[in-house]
């Protein structure tokens, strides 16, 4: 019986130790605050300095023991400058800030669109003129090439150029005046007064009420019994392991990369749902493309979106899509919705 | 045992969550995409010469395979296969179509077509279109009918067709374009009125150089044509006959000016700007009964009214802010709305023939813009910039805006331009002259 209060008492005793004395052994990291030294001056002195120069009426000199900003050769912003502050610091206009930080001109990094026939999700760049242009970027391949299996000549080709958004003239912009700094350098500001350190008030805590006792984890595991113990509402999908995030990726990539969209047209007002059916091959099974529902716009229009959706479905999987085959239960039967209201405001 | 129980239950809430986490993965039903980003290019189209199917047929079928493949490339929404690369060589009308040979070139749509010339200058174009990568024949052929000096038209019908099918949109290249044909240098230019297809080809005068003359406007019909002639001296509306070329002065009032006519939806109204002792306001004019009446009774320069499609509102321009902006009113007059908030001067709206849109000139910071706005005003969006960029009409199918653009300088002329509602497809038409105001006709019956 004595031994555990006896296990009790130690331990107590451990533990007030620690609050006493732990700080001694094991200190806990704290943030490191910065420190600049400055010197405080009087309101006369300040006042005569002021006179002084107001007498001689100098131009301001730089700073010297301000070194500029070293030359950034990286995209990584400059690092704080720790100014040195001296007595002659009056006559600077520009007196160094609070943290130290200078700030920077401000250039505006978003890529600046251009205008291209070709708007897709990922911009191309011009290709060489002398490159042919395909649906997707080849490497050239010539007789030459010794491989261990035959491989057929080819041309070099590249994607169309191509923007990510329409670019309309009013809207077309001067490279330069873009890179342009949006803002200039602004003068920084003279160090401050540690603020004075406020001690800590101990507030008196209120007493909690105590809370019924509840069991989370039990009340957690009797909730998953009960769910696995009701029958299915639903007849369950497909067995076998699902697609991954990046096999349904592939799978959407794919196919919107064949869906053109008419901006201008009433069918980008329409959205559209596309169910198919595919082949073990990952090829649409004929004529299983169907229009399961539309949202928006008149007969024609969804129409016209359902044979652009078709038109993209068909072409980008006349060769099947790269889908695993062992998965086919899961993709055997597919519903595509053609969105295309982010395309409206491009 | 606390522990052991513990352990237990954390075992066991693992566990469920593991099931809960495969049942919320396994699908039910189909697998489930969502597509929200496509591209936007031009749809790549095959179009093998139309076959000659009798001699001396040659050169129009060579002619209306141009045309139409001009027509479909001018849009910007599609791109024409360069011919070289067909592997399969239409030989017959009726052959069947080897898809696999189209689909290997990247061929979208195939328009096949032959073309009979008889002795009598009659002619007869057939043609068909084909989804290639759906292997199906997209609508039925068609086969149409006119003349040697109409073919072109009967090559704007194949191209509206193919566009039509494909697009979901109404078509536009069968119709034309009234516009201001000037020559003569800068400070003394000589203007007439003339009508062209809508490409700039088949150019036609109205009028003499005599009077100096400014914004026709076809009626819904296009069988007649409203513009404003200085030939009295002072500005007013006349009313020409396209056909006979026969034309008469409207809404003559003593001492008065008009100016900026056009067609309410109708045909029968005529709604323009009316100049009285230094101060315009809009009016309508019953064509049958010759009644006017006035709509807007305000101090300021009301002017460019447009009817919207059905009939019921008017866009007009009006300085009664302070600067010009637009505002929209009920046809019968009444309170106007203003809906042009933006930086700037704006003028010259013209109401979409779909309804949708409106389309106007803006002056901002020393630079004209051609730009459309939704008609409660939201939505503005800039489409052209320019020196001077103004006068905007739209395309029968409110697709395409026409517009005038003049060079800067001692040098400088005006010419016709046209551009697609999202921005693209900035191109000029041509014209054998400088050439101003465009007004587009509806599609030619």
């Amino acid at each position: 019986m004595k031994t555990g209060h006896y296990i009790s008492g130690g331990g107590h005793l451990a533990l007030i130790c620690w609050i006493l004395f732990g700080g001694l052994i094991w200190r806990s990291e704290r943030s490191e605050v910065q420190v600049t030294s400055v010197s405080i001056m009087s309101e006369a002195e300040f006042a005569a300095i002021a006179a002084a120069t107001a007498v001689v009426q100098t131009p301001p000199e730089p700073v010297e023991e301000i070194t500029p900003p070293t030359p950034v050769e990286t995209e990584t912003p400059p690092e704080p400058i720790a100014p040195e502050v001296d007595e002659t610091i009056p006559e600077t206009p520009a007196p160094p800030s609070e943290t130290g930080t200078t700030e920077q001109p401000q250039i505006d990094t978003t890529p600046i669109p251009r205008p291209a026939d070709r708007v897709a999700p990922e911009p191309v760049e011009t290709p060489e003129p002398e490159v042919e242009i395909a649906d997707v970027p080849v490497e050239a391949v010539s007789e030459t090439v010794e491989a261990e299996a035959p491989v057929e000549p080819r041309e070099e080709a590249a994607q169309e150029e191509a923007s990510t958004e329409i670019v309309t003239e009013a809207e077309q912009v001067d490279t330069l005046a873009a890179l342009a700094p949006a803002r200039s350098r602004r003068p920084t500001a003279r160090p401050s007064r540690p603020d004075p350190v406020v001690e800590p008030v101990s507030e008196p805590v209120a007493e909690a009420t105590p809370e019924p006792e509840v069991d989370p984890l039990a009340d957690l595991i009797n909730q998953a019994v009960n769910e696995a113990n009701e029958p299915a509402e639903t007849p369950r999908g497909p067995s076998g392991p699902p697609l991954t995030r990046g096999e349904r990726e592939g799978l959407r990539v794919a196919v919107s990369q064949c869906w053109n969209v008419d901006v201008g047209s009433t069918a980008a007002n329409v959205t559209v749902v596309v169910g198919m059916s595919m082949n073990r091959d990952a090829t649409v099974v004929s004529n299983s493309l169907r229009l399961v529902s539309s949202e928006g716009g008149s007969g024609r229009a969804v129409d016209t979106a359902f044979q652009a959706a078709r038109r993209a479905i068909i072409r980008c999987g006349a060769r099947g899509y790269d889908l695993p085959i062992e998965k086919y239960e899961q993709w055997r039967d597919i519903e595509i919705t053609f969105n295309p209201e982010r395309m409206r405001t491009r | 045992m606390t522990f052991l129980r513990s352990l237990i239950l954390t075992l066991g809430v693992v566990v469920s969550a593991s099931v809960f986490s495969f049942a919320a993965i396994a699908q039910n039903g189909p697998l489930r995409i969502e597509i929200t980003e496509g591209v936007i290019e031009p749809l790549p189209f095959a179009l093998p010469t139309f076959m000659p199917e009798a001699a001396g047929s040659e050169e129009i079928a060579l002619g209306i395979s141009q045309v139409v493949a001009a027509d479909l490339q001018a849009t910007g929404l599609f791109r024409q296969i360069d011919p070289s690369a067909f592997i399969s060589q239409t030989s017959d009308f009726n052959s069947p179509v080897q898809y696999a040979d189209w689909r290997a070139i990247n061929a979208q749509a195939l328009i096949t077509g032959a073309v009979n010339v008889t002795s009598d200058g009659q002619v007869t174009v057939k043609f068909r279109l084909y989804d290639v990568f759906s292997g199906n024949e997209l609508g039925e052929g068609l086969r149409l009918g006119g003349t040697t000096t109409s073919w072109r038209r009967l090559a704007h019908r194949v191209a509206d067709t193919v566009y039509s099918r494909i697009t979901g949109e109404d078509p536009y290249f069968d119709s034309r374009v009234v516009f201001v044909s000037e020559t003569g240098p800068k400070n003394d230019r000589r203007k007439r009125l003339a009508i062209m297809d809508y490409d700039g080809a088949n150019v036609q005068f109205l009028t003499d150089s005599n009077a100096l003359v400014l914004n026709p406007r076809f009626s819904p019909t296009g069988d007649r044509i409203l513009y404003t002639s200085y030939e009295s001296g002072f500005p007013q509306v006349y009313l020409l006959d396209v056909g006979s070329v026969q034309r008469r002065v409207l809404a003559e009032q003593q001492g008065t000016m008009s100016f900026a006519p056009r067609f309410g939806p109708d045909g029968q109204t005529v709604v323009y700007s009316l100049s009285s002792g230094g101060n315009s306001d809009i009016y309508t004019l019953d064509l049958r009964t010759n009644q006017t009446r006035r709509l807007t009774s305000a101090p300021s320069i009301e002017t460019a009214p447009s009817f919207s499609p059905d009939g019921s509102q008017i866009v007009f321009e009006s300085d009664r802010s302070g600067s010009p902006q637009i505002y929209v009113m009920p046809a019968t007059g009444g309170e106007p709305r203003r809906i042009s908030f933006g930086e700037g001067r704006y003028g010259t709206p013209v109401w979409s023939p779909r309804g949708d849109l409106i389309a106007f000139t803006k002056q901002n910071e020393g630079r004209f813009h051609i730009g459309v706005m939704r008609t409660d005003g939201s939505e503005e969006r800039l489409l052209t910039a320019s020196f001077l960029d103004e006068g905007p009409s739209w395309s029968p199918n409110g697709r395409v805006i026409m517009f005038m653009r003049e060079t800067a300088g001692a040098g400088g002329a005006p010419a016709l331009y046209s551009v697609d509602i999202s921005g693209r497809n900035l191109r000029r038409v041509n014209t054998p002259n400088a050439a101003s105001d465009p007004a587009w006709s509806p599609l030619l019956p």
